[in-house]
């Protein structure tokens, strides 16, 4: 075997479990454009209900930094927003515990068929944190409840459930990693996407 | 000519994440990087010559995009590569052994790597994609070979030199 044949066979074991979403509907990011959303969050900031409302932003100026105070697993925190570039944020905020948690979403919304960079609320409002591990436990918080997902991830990484926010179904693709319950990844649509059988419908507790 | 992203993604998915992968070091960037390539190829609605144009602004487009996102100050927090590896199902010790050289490597090294050997890309065609010399991706090629070489204390295959001559 020469080095490519190696080299190939090494990197054949490394596949991706993402399934991509083709619905128009994502693709075409009516509500926000990453579908991939990155948890950084730490097990400290679990898990009491959302309070609701969001808070006014002041200017989507491109590179400005303004801060806002959003309510995040039930605290309120100061939350620093830049925008990076049209329609891609930076977030900054510091839990109760004193970590520091950063997330960058972007987004695209449809404007009468024209498309245009998201605003800082819609890009917060799409991709806020909303799954949250702690002590061997798992919770997905939505805007108004909070759900215990612990039971649902005892055989699989990956589970698919149906919840309600105002009045609409929400299709949601959660992942975490149980060997790095950090690694997770959530998906939220308002379509049930290529995956149309096998959701589980969550009531709040 | 236009393939849908159904196809795309079916035929490209895995490739266009390795090379993510290789870039990035990190699992959901990756996946990002991927996600944000279709979306791009979905909205874009160009034109190519053929498949094989296609499959160039793809990987084309990945690169570019997971170069950004190494820019990016959000990459705190993130699963390291090393924990990454250990769930990945190598066939053989040497493949695990090979996996973290490569990516021990600056990332210029790992993607002209990845181009090079996994994807069979020419080194003409490397230097079009990152927008670099024919020449600086041929030393850049030989460099990251030597550093393989090093670090794995092995020879190389004769006909992989042969290949590069060729080009």
């Amino acid at each position: 075997m020469n080095m490519k044949e190696q080299y190939k066979r090494t990197f054949d074991a490394i596949s991706s479990d993402a399934s991509i979403s083709v619905e128009k509907e994502t693709m075409s990011m009516k509500s926000a454009v990453n579908i991939w959303k990155k948890q950084a969050l730490a097990a400290a900031a679990c898990a009491v209900i959302f309070g609701g409302g969001f808070g006014i932003y002041a200017s989507d100026a491109f590179n400005l930094k303004t801060n806002v105070e959003e309510m995040v697993g039930g605290e309120t925190v100061a939350v620093e927003v830049q925008s990076v570039e049209p329609g891609a944020y930076a977030y900054t905020w510091t839990d109760a515990s004193g970590m520091v948690h950063e997330l960058k979403a972007g987004g695209l919304k449809d404007v009468n068929g024209t498309m245009e960079p998201a605003t800082m609320q819609e890009v917060w409002e799409a991709h806020l944190p909303r799954l949250y591990t702690k002590d061997n436990a798992i919770f997905f918080v939505s805007k108004t409840d909070i759900y215990d997902l612990t039971d649902l991830f005892k055989e699989t990484d990956t589970v698919y459930f149906i919840y309600e926010e105002e009045g609409e179904n929400r299709y949601v693709k959660a992942f975490v990693d149980k060997n790095n319950p950090k690694s997770t990844n959530l998906s939220i649509s308002d379509q049930p996407g290529s995956f149309r059988f096998g959701y589980i419908r969550l009531q709040p507790e | 000519m236009r393939i849908p992203v159904e196809t795309l993604i079916a035929s490209y998915q895995q490739h266009l994440f390795r090379s993510a992968l290789v870039i990035l070091q990190n699992n959901a960037d990756a996946q990002d990087a991927v996600q944000d390539t279709f979306v791009s190829y979905y909205q874009k609605n160009l034109e190519y010559q053929d498949e094989e144009h296609i499959r160039a602004w793809l990987f084309r487009s990945v690169i570019n995009r997971s170069k950004d996102m190494r820019r990016s100050f959000f990459r705190k927090n993130q699963v390291s590569w090393q924990e990454y590896m250990e769930n990945i199902p190598f066939e053989q010790k040497e493949d695990g052994d090979l996996f973290a050289a490569v990516m021990e490597m600056p990332w210029k090294s790992r993607i002209v790597l990845q181009l090079f050997y996994y994807e069979d890309y020419s080194v003409a065609e490397i230097a079009q994609m990152l927008k670099i010399t024919p020449a600086a991706a041929k030393k850049r090629l030989s460099r990251a070979r030597m550093e393989l070489k090093t670090r794995l204390k092995e020879d190389w295959q004769e006909e992989d030199y042969e290949h590069e001559r060729t080009i």
